[in-house]
Formats: structure tokens, C-alpha cells, sequence
């Protein structure tokens, strides 16, 4: 009989497994979207799963100890995967270096290009397969070998993850059915085969291994499993694609947030101009700080760029985000930048109508009165009530100023994914002059920063542009060519043309940009004290660098500001690096790797974006993936590793140690410790609960006995003899650790006694390491004060 | 040598080994013992096997209403030859003395016996009189329900290291009894299978058995639960936990150990502190006994845990 069922638990497992590894291989189609060519990866991954399941299958005929198990198919997969990636089995000599030659390519591919990563760079192949292998590894070392089904299922919902994070996109739905079809069929197998063990298997005796000798079981159930499945997958494919059509706003507090949430602001670009070209130049804001040289205050942020105009977008504005305390932190600024705050009171003249509350770019705490509110992603304040604005209004806030360093700006990594997509959009009718125009004025810049360095520069001194105010100019995409062509009426603007076309030349090299409207610089009217008026209002582009978050640059010529933030004017210290005060109008050097002036717009854009960026690095984010997967995994170990060493540092010790060992043992397997009872006692108790040593085919509720394993038994006595030599007779019952077998053999008989659950949570998630027991009992005299008897004098007269 | 006398009484005394074993832990433990029982069970036929098996000096003295305190203690005489006072030993001088029925004797007379118990010694006319070791006082009684009976006073119940029941036998016993009390009294055949010096050696060993700190506390824990709890108006003495840890010494070794187990303590709770206890009138009305009281107390007190 044995045979037979070991025999049919091999099959299970040989059926699991490469259930597992397929599964886990369809899942990893959803990667596809990372590379050009996809079976550059998935073919050696398909190979990779076959030995995998093959080395599993041999390892677990030959009963090898799961950890034997593991190492073999690491071993076999690693050996076939340096066969097809070095052309040498093992990894040593001119193979060594072909194999890091080939994963140096792969991250620098990684770092170079967006995905999909064209078809002629060096592959990114290897990346993929070592991250598809270790999943696939992960997959059946959790439903094969620790035999935890279910687990399974992380590892492949972190193969989702990876590119929903990033590419932005879920997995195709066919590969999500196949995926959760595989993963179904790998649970029913292993529940068939666990349900397969209740009651006798006289039937299976007779009918070997035929499926049908299970007799009531077979049909009702698997239809019935088959259906929930079916219905289950069907609902997770159906329902959330309903989800985003419903309403989700259910409540709906304040008045500025009514319907979706969202608020259409209008365009403060206009006013600006009205204010800045028509208006008097009438003090609009006091601003008291200890800020020895306040700035650039801002009123609002221009999003949005059509070929029109400029516009400050939508903005999400819940009644949580109300500007009366402290702000969340700095939007994408690496909390190691250097900073320093200063706190400003600011009051409005009644001459000063704005439903915009200006603050400092960076604000850690704004107190207003009022229901203004903040957009999460632009960090500007808006009035959310109607009637309020900012007329004879004090509000104060303290600001953040960030020292941020060139050589970092330089060496930042890509903004892909870290802010909205919005920020980079241009409208399809972009006129390829500009384009042209832009990665002309950049070419010599290696980094995104420098180029915007280089952009910022060209507008004030290279590229031959006047300041004037008179300038009867928009920001729509028309003007702003007119703007930057050289012709007549070209290269002569105020600010809005200097901000928002440094904003789109920025939107064309695949750097993050808007436009942001506000103060320039204030007059100090006495110690402290600063006064913005309304020829100061001035308008400048903001464009995200990673780390450093939104970076103020300053394109509009010294006519009108005259200084550029100081990390735009330090030498990038880098190697291989040009100095990017360098003119970059010499436009006489082409760049091999540029692409075509003749392009089609929109393929430009993307290359744009990909190759400039020495940045691009969407692959860190698998490396954390798989980081946050193995932490998870960790976390999902820790207590069994920690339990483990506990119970060999006790076994070595002394019989009170074996017996704190025993106890917690007992209570891991949800049983009751006796309390307050004599070691006998105790064991009169254990033993009830004792079983023969565990196997693979022990019943999921074992006999229990003290017949069913008197040698445990035996050793239980020896235990407790010990014990009680050295709690009640004071002598030394022997050398430490001599109780370590019989103690072992006692837990092995509780486990055996108990059912296959209690022994799973006891190895996996043991409760003695969580639950403390309270300490022991109130003495029983404790509570009879002065009269509690003298017990010393009477049992000192004891012989 | 315990498994012989063992073996030897329950010749006599057919499927009572628990009882057998009491005893023989009484006398290792130098205490006294009292048999309660209603007439016939056996209560003088264990006394008599044990004194028998014994080779020492055994006294019996039947208690009757009549029997006069020197008859116990002894008394001096005139000897006209010598023509000096003569001490003549009362029942007490001996071994092992069997006190049958001592309820039926007048208290005067129980009192005599009972300090004799207490003290191991009789003083007469001023003269003290040393008992022998062993000394040990197997008194049996009837439940106080018969008619014509002195119960004990609470303070003199105290003076016995333990009470056992013998209680009916069972039906096997009953029968084998038969056969073998019908033809001849199987006392006659008893052999002594140990002498004086041997059980005196015996309590000498009893006596170096270790009491560990712990299972000291364990018995005052016992103890001081029977006074704190509403249902015994009387709990145990002093002289009750001494008794008690003397009994678990004895027990101890009779099981071959040289220390003591709380196991010992908490098993011979009944045997020694069951006849001391008194129980309250609730307890009495709600019908529960006193050993059901102690049984209760017995499960509620917790071993103590090792200090380190």
C-alpha cells in the first residue's frame, strides 16, 4: 500500500511541479512588453522550466531532503543557463568574462533605453531571465517542496506587478485566464491529493492508480471545484474592468470638490500678463520672514500645454488636503538634499484678488484661514470656497529651501514613473522646428540636467534673445515658434515666452516640465519685512529631475531676473562630462547616436525620451520587486528559523531547558501546557497526546496514546527523571545536552499525535514565540497579609 | 524489606494495598495511625498482620468503656516480697501497639494513650519511662454513628499522622477471603519477615531524605489553602504539614528515592490532612464532603515553579 501511495504522491508532485513552472512561465509572458523581442527570454525560460521540473522530479524519486532538492535544481538551472548564455557550463575563465560582459550590457540597456528596449541593443535577456528563473524556482520550491500551494500565488502575482508598475500596463487578459487557470489546477491537485488520504484507500489498493478507484468523490466535487473556479476567474476579469465607470466618490464634503473631485481652474496666465504689462505697480503682498533673501514666490502651476496654451489643468483637491498645518514631504526631493527652513507670514492687500494662495515652491506647513486646499501632484493652493480669496487675507507657512548640488542634478536617475504622464505630453501638431531646434541647443549635454542647464543658458545668452514687455506674444505652440525662430518678431519676449517655451523644448527631451506663475523678488521695506508688487510677478519653468524633485530654472534674460539659481552655474564635475556653461549653440558636431531630424513626431518624442536618458532606469524597479518578494519571503520564514534556533540552543542545554522546549513545543501544536502541575503530572498528560513519529502519510487526525509510541514514552520518563533529580533532589542528573534525543523524540510523538494543521502552524508560524504566558499563579498566600504561617519554622524541624 | 512486609500483610488483607502501603508509610514516618471503619472490614486483622509480620514487641489493648488509663500507661504495685513499689508496663510498652475500638474507651482514658503518643514516654509516680523505637499506635475505630462510642476530639485526631479507610472489599477479594479465613485464621501462619532494628535502621534513612525548598512550599501551600477555604471551618495544623512532609519523606523512600516529590505530597493529602479537617455547615448541607473539599484544594493549589 505504501508503494502504491508513494507512488501516487510522486505523480502529484511531478503533475504540480509542472503545473507550477508552466504557470509561472505564461505569467511571465506579461513581460513581454519590456523587450522588442520577447523570446529572446521566454524561450531560454521555457528550457530553464523543463530541466527545473526534470531535476525535481529525479531529486524527489530518490527522496532527497527538500533542501537537497533545491540546491540540485539551482544547480542544473544555473549550469544550463551559463550553457546558453557563455557557451560553457560553468561560469569560470573567458566564460566569467563573457557572462558579466553580457549582464554589463543588460543594465546598461536597462539604463539607456525605455522599454520596449529596440531589438538592436545589446538584450536586456539575461536581466529577465535570472529575475524569470528565480520565480520560477520560488514557485515550486513553495507548492512543491514545502508543499504550500497557496503561497505560490505571491510570486505570481509579483510577475504582474513588475510590469504594472512598470510599463503602466496589467497583463494581457489571456494571460491573466491562463495564469489563473494554471494557478486553479495547481491548488485542486494538490487538495485532490490531500482529500485523497482521509479514510481508507482499500479502493485505491485494488485500482493502483486509476483516478475512478476514488469512487463518490471524483464527479460531484471536481465539476463543483471547476465551476467556482470558472465563475471566480470570470468575475476578477468582468468586474474590474465595470470598476472604473462607477462613481467612487461617495461622499462629497466640501463645495470645491463636488462630482469627480476635480476643479477647472482658469488660466492665471492670463492676469498675470494684464497685471505684469497694464497694471500699476501696486504693492500686492507683505511678507514677514526670517528668510534673509526671499524669492520666487508661487501663485499657481500651468500643467497642461495645448497647442494653444498654457493652463494650470485639473486638480484633485479632497477635503483632506486642506492648507492648515503641517504638508506631506517634499514631492520626489531625496530626503538626504541639505535644507533649510525659514517661516514666513504673508498678508494680502485688499488690492490683491487671487482664488490662488501663493507659497515658496517648497512649504513643509501652511496655515490660511479659509477652505484653501492643495493638489497632491503640484503642490499649489486653491480656494475651495466660493467668495474666498486671498484679499486682505495673513496666512503663514514655513518654506523650504533645497541646496541642491550640481554633480547630483547631473547623475540623477530617470523621472519615468515617478510623475504623472501629463507632464510630459505635447500636442501632436508640435512643429518639428522646435524639436530640432531643441535637441540642437542640447546635443553637447550628457544629462537631462545639463541639457535643461544648456536650455537655460541658450535663453539668456546664446541664443540671442531680448527681454520686452511690450510683446504683444502668447504661449499657444504658434507663438512660441514664432518666439524661438530668428526671424523677424522672433527671439523677443517677456517671461510667459521665456518659461513656456524652455517648458516645451524641456517636454521634447523627455524631461518632466510645467510652468509655474508667481513673484520674482520682493523690495525690503524695513529689516524683515519684504513687500511683492505687481510689476514682480513673473512666470518661470519647473522641470523634475529625480531626487531633487521640481527644479526651478530660470530662462528669462537678465534685463528682467537677474540671477539663475546657483546649481544651474556650478561646474558638473563628472568624468567624461562637457562643461555645460559651454555655448552650446555650436551646432556644427553631430551626434552618431542622434536620431533623424526626419523622424515622425511621435517616434522622435519616445526617442527622444529614451536616449537622452542616461537616466531611464525602469529596471531598479524589478530589483526592488524582487527585493520586497525575497523581504516577504524572509518575513514569511522568520519565525520557523527563529523557533529552530531556540529549540537547538535549549536542546543543548540542561533537563529545565528540555522542558521549557517541550512545553513550548506543546504549545505550538495549539495544546495546552498543564499549569501549576508536578513534572509527573504533566507527563501523565502528554503522553495522552502522544503519536507515533509523523510521516508523509500520517492521517489527518492520528491515533493518540501512549501505546501508540512507547518509546517516547520511555524517553518522557527519562526526561522528567532528570528534571526532577535537579529541581527536588540538588544533584546534577548528567551532562548538558544528554536529554536532547529524548526530547526530540517526545516532540516528534506530539506532532505525530497531532493533526497535519496543528503540525503546519507549529513549523510555520509558531504560537510559543507570540504568546507569552502570563507569569505563573498568584502565591497561594499572597493574599493572607500578617497572618500568612511562618512555613520555614515548621518544616525546618523536618528530619 | 517494604515489599515484604507488604507482601506479607496482604496475605491477610486481600486487595487493600493502598492501605497496606499508608501503614507502612506511617511506620517508616515514626507517626501513629488511625483505622476507621465500620466493624468487620478488617481494620484488627491489618493491625495484627502488620505487628506479625514484624518480629517485635506487639501489645493489643481493646478499649471498653471500663478500661482505666493505668491499664495503659501501667502502674506501680506494692511487691511484698521486695517490699518495694514495682512498675508493671501498661499496653503502651511495646512496638506496636493496637488500640481496638478506641472510641469505646472513656476519654480519660483515650488521653492517656494519646500522650504516651505524643511524648514516647509514660511517666509514673514520677518516674519516666522511655518507649522503645519503633513506637507506633494503630488505633481503629468505629464511625462515630455507633451507639455506645467517644469520638475523638478534634485535637487528639490531630495526634494520628493519618486515617485510612479499609473499606468493603471486592467481591474477588470476598471470595478468596472465603476460602482462605473459613478453615484456619491465616494470621496463624504469618511469619515475622522483619524485626525492630531493621525498621529502626529503616526510619534512620527516612530521616536523611532531602526536602527541597520547593516541595516544603508546596505542602504550607496545601495546608494553608484547607484554612483559608469557606468550606472547612477547621483546616490543617502546623503539626499537620509536618506530618505531611514526613509521610511524602517516607513515601519517598519506600519508592526508593532519596528526595521528595510534590507527587508524594499531593498523594498522601487525603491520607494525612483528610481527618484533621473539620467542614463548614454550607459544605455540609450542599453535601460535599471533606475529602471532596481537599480533592478541590488539591487541584487548585499549583506546584510551585523553581525559583532559579
Amino acid at each position: 500500500m505504501v508503494t502504491h501511495r508513494s507512488r501516487a504522491s510522486l505523480v502529484s508532485l511531478a503533475t504540480l511541479s509542472t503545473l507550477g513552472v508552466a504557470t509561472t512561465w505564461v505569467a511571465l509572458l506579461s513581460w513581454r512588453g519590456f523587450v522588442e523581442l520577447s523570446g529572446h527570454f521566454l524561450g531560454p525560460l521555457l528550457l530553464l522550466g523543463v530541466v527545473l521540473v526534470v531535476t525535481g522530479i529525479l531529486a524527489r524519486w530518490w527522496r532527497a531532503p527538500a533542501a537537497v532538492v533545491l540546491l540540485a535544481q539551482v544547480a542544473s538551472t544555473a549550469i544550463t543557463a551559463s550553457l546558453m548564455l557563455t557557451g560553457s557550463p560553468l561560469p569560470v575563465g573567458s566564460a566569467w568574462a563573457r557572462l558579466t560582459e553580457k549582464l554589463g550590457d543588460a543594465v546598461d540597456s536597462a539604463n539607456r533605453f525605455a522599454p520596449p528596449v529596440p531589438a538592436d541593443a545589446p538584450g536586456v535577456d539575461p536581466i529577465l531571465i535570472a529575475g524569470g528563473l528565480g520565480l520560477m524556482l520560488l514557485v515550486d520550491f513553495l507548492a512543491c517542496t514545502v508543499r504550500r500551494v497557496p503561497l505560490a500565488g505571491l510570486p505570481l502575482l509579483t510577475i504582474f506587478s513588475v510590469p504594472l508598475s512598470m510599463l503602466g500596463s496589467g497583463p494581457a487578459w489571456w494571460v491573466f485566464v491562463l495564469t489563473a487557470a494554471g494557478f486553479l489546477a495547481m491548488l485542486f491537485v494538490h487538495e485532490d491529493e490531500q482529500v485523497s488520504r482521509w479514510g481508507r484507500s482499500l479502493e485505491r489498493d485494488r485500482g493502483g492508480l486509476d483516478a475512478d478507484a476514488f469512487g463518490v468523490r471524483t464527479g460531484a466535487v471536481r465539476a463543483s471545484a471547476g465551476a467556482i473556479g470558472g465563475v471566480v476567474t470570470a468575475l476578477a476579469i468582468v468586474v474590474p474592468a465595470a470598476i472604473p465607470t462607477l462613481e467612487l466618490q461617495v461622499f462629497d464634503w466640501g463645495p470645491g470638490s463636488g462630482g469627480s473631485g476635480d476643479i477647472n481652474i482658469d488660466n492665471p496666465m492670463v492676469d498675470l500678463r494684464r497685471d505684469l504689462i497694464q497694471g500699476d505697480d501696486d504693492p500686492l503682498l507683505q511678507v514677514v520672514t526670517d528668510d534673509p533673501d526671499p524669492s520666487y514666490l508661487r501663485i499657481a502651476v500651468l500643467n497642461r500645454f495645448s497647442s494653444e496654451a498654457w493652463s494650470s489643468g485639473d486638480r484633485d483637491v479632497p477635503s483632506s488636503n486642506q492648507a492648515n498645518g503641517p504638508m506631506p514631504s517634499l514631492e520626489g526631493v531625496d530626503p538626504a538634499v541639505p535644507r533649510q527652513e525659514y517661516d514666513y507670514a504673508i498678508a494680502a492687500t485688499d488690492d490683491f484678488t487671487s482664488t490662488w494662495l501663493p507659497t515658496t515652491t517648497h512649504v513643509s506647513r501652511v496655515e490660511a484661514e479659509g477652505d484653501w486646499r492643495y493638489d497632491l501632484d503640484t503642490r499649489d493652493f486653491l480656494a475651495s470656497d466660493k467668495g474666498l480669496d486671498t484679499a486682505g487675507l495673513d496666512w503663514e507657512l514655513t518654506s523650504v529651501e533645497l541646496d541642491l548640488d550640481a554633480n547630483d542634478l547631473a547623475v540623477a536617475a530617470s523621472s519615468t514613473g515617478l510623475v504623472s504622464d501629463e507632464f510630459t505630453d505635447l500636442p501632436s501638431g508640435l512643429d518639428d522646428e522646435i524639436r530640432q531646434l531643441a535637441l540642437d541647443v542640447t546635443e553637447q549635454a550628457p544629462s537631462r540636467f545639463e541639457k535643461a542647464v544648456a536650455l537655460q543658458n541658450w535663453f539668456r545668452r546664446g541664443g540671442g534673445f531680448t527681454y520686452d514687455k511690450s510683446t504683444p506674444g502668447d504661449n499657444g505652440a504658434d507663438d512660441l515658434l514664432t518666439f524661438l525662430s530668428d526671424g523677424p518678431g522672433g527671439r523677443t519676449g517677456y517671461c510667459e515666452q521665456f518659461a513656456a517655451s524652455m517648458a516645451v523644448m524641456a517636454r521634447i527631451l523627455g524631461i518632466p516640465a510645467r510652468v509655474a506663475v508667481g513673484f520674482l523678488r520682493p523690495e525690503e521695506v524695513r529689516p524683515d519685512t519684504f513687500v511683492y508688487s505687481a510689476h514682480d510677478l513673473h512666470a518661470w519653468p519647473e522641470l523634475y529631475i529625480a531626487g531633487a524633485g521640481w527644479v526651478r530654472f530660470e530662462p528669462t534674460p537678465g534685463g528682467r531676473a537677474q540671477s539663475v539659481p546657483d546649481y544651474t552655474t556650478e561646474l558638473v564635475n563628472l568624468p567624461e562630462e562637457t562643461d555645460p556653461t559651454t555655448n552650446p549653440s555650436q551646432d556644427d558636431i553631430q551626434n552618431p547616436v542622434r536620431d533623424s531630424p526626419t523622424a515622425a513626431p511621435d517616434q522622435q518624442d519616445d526617442n527622444a525620451a529614451g536616449s537622452d536618458g542616461a537616466a531611464d532606469v525602469p529596471w531598479l524597479g524589478i530589483l526592488g520587486t524582487t527585493a520586497a518578494v525575497l523581504l516577504l519571503v524572509g518575513l514569511l520564514l522568520a519565525p520557523r528559523a527563529v523557533r529552530r534556533r531556540r529549540r537547538s540552543a535549549r536542546l543543548a542545554g540542561g533537563p529545565e531547558d528540555a522542558w521549557l522546549e517541550l512545553r513550548d513545543s506543546v504549545r505550538d501544536l495549539g495544546l495546552v501546557w498543564p499549569r501549576g502541575r508536578s513534572p509527573r503530572q504533566t507527563a501523565d498528560t502528554l503522553v495522552r497526546w502522544f503519536g507515533a513519529a509523523p510521516d508523509e502519510f500520517t492521517p489527518e487526525r492520528p491515533r493518540r496514546g501512549p501505546e501508540t509510541n512507547p518509546e517516547a514514552v520511555d524517553a518522557l520518563d527519562r526526561l522528567v527523571l532528570a528534571l526532577e533529580l535537579s529541581r527536588y533532589a540538588e544533584r546534577r542528573p548528567g551532562p548538558v545536552g544528554s536529554w536532547s534525543a529524548d526530547t526530540e523524540t517526545c516532540i516528534l510523538a506530539l506532532s505525530g499525535g497531532s493533526s497535519a494543521r496543528a503540525r503546519r502552524r507549529a513549523e510555520w508560524w509558531p504560537r510559543s514565540l507570540f504568546v507569552r504566558e502570563r507569569v505563573v499563579s498568584k502565591k497561594p498566600d499572597d493574599d493572607e497579609g500578617s497572618s500568612r504561617p511562618a512555613y520555614a519554622g515548621v518544616v525546618d524541624h523536618v528530619g | 524489606m517494604v515489599a515484604r512486609v507488604r507482601a506479607n500483610v496482604e496475605k491477610v488483607i486481600e486487595g487493600k494495598a493502598d492501605v497496606v502501603q499508608s501503614t507502612l508509610v506511617v511506620l517508616l514516618a515514626e507517626g501513629h495511625l488511625l483505622i476507621e471503619d465500620v466493624p468487620g472490614v478488617g481494620k484488627t486483622m491489618l493491625s495484627k498482620s502488620l505487628a506479625r509480620s514484624i518480629d517485635c514487641s506487639v501489645r493489643r489493648i481493646q478499649f471498653t468503656p471500663d478500661l482505666l488509663p493505668s491499664d495503659v500507661t501501667g502502674v506501680s504495685i506494692f511487691n511484698q516480697n521486695t517490699r518495694e513499689f514495682e512498675f508493671r508496663p501498661g499496653g503502651v510498652f511495646a512496638n506496636i501497639v493496637v488500640g481496638d475500638e478506641i472510641n469505646r474507651a472513656s476519654p480519660k482514658t483515650q488521653s492517656a494513650l494519646l500522650e504516651c503518643m505524643e511524648e514516647r514516654q509514660v511517666t509514673v509516680d514520677n518516674t519516666t519511662y522511655e518507649l522503645d523505637l519503633p513506637f507506633m499506635v494503630i488505633a481503629s475505630q468505629n464511625p462515630i454513628e455507633m451507639e455506645g462510642t467517644y469520638a475523638l476530639p478534634e485535637a487528639q485526631r490531630d495526634r494520628f499522622m493519618a486515617r485510612v479507610s479499609v473499606g468493603y472489599p471486592v467481591e474477588a477479594a470476598e471470595i478468596a477471603m472465603l476460602g482462605s479465613h473459613t478453615h484456619s485464621n491465616p494470621l496463624d501462619d504469618l511469619e515475622p519477615v522483619t524485626d525492630a532494628a531493621e525498621i529502626a535502621k529503616l526510619i534512620g534513612i527516612v530521616r536523611q531524605v532531602h526536602v527541597a525548598e520547593t516541595v516544603q512550599r508546596y505542602a504550607v501551600a496545601l495546608t494553608s489553602a484547607t484554612r483559608r477555604t469557606e468550606d472547612l471551618t477547621l483546616g490543617a495544623s502546623p503539626r499537620a504539614t509536618l506530618h505531611l512532609v514526613r509521610a511524602a519523606k517516607a513515601m519517598a523512600a519506600i519508592k526508593g528515592r532519596d528526595y521528595v516529590l510534590p507527587d508524594d505530597v499531593h498523594g498522601l493529602a487525603q491520607t494525612v490532612l483528610a481527618h484533621r479537617l473539620l467542614p463548614s455547615v454550607e459544605a455540609s448541607m450542599s453535601g460535599r464532603s471533606t475529602s471532596a473539599v481537599l480533592e478541590g484544594i488539591i487541584a487548585s493549589v499549583p506546584v510551585p515553579a523553581p525559583t532559579s
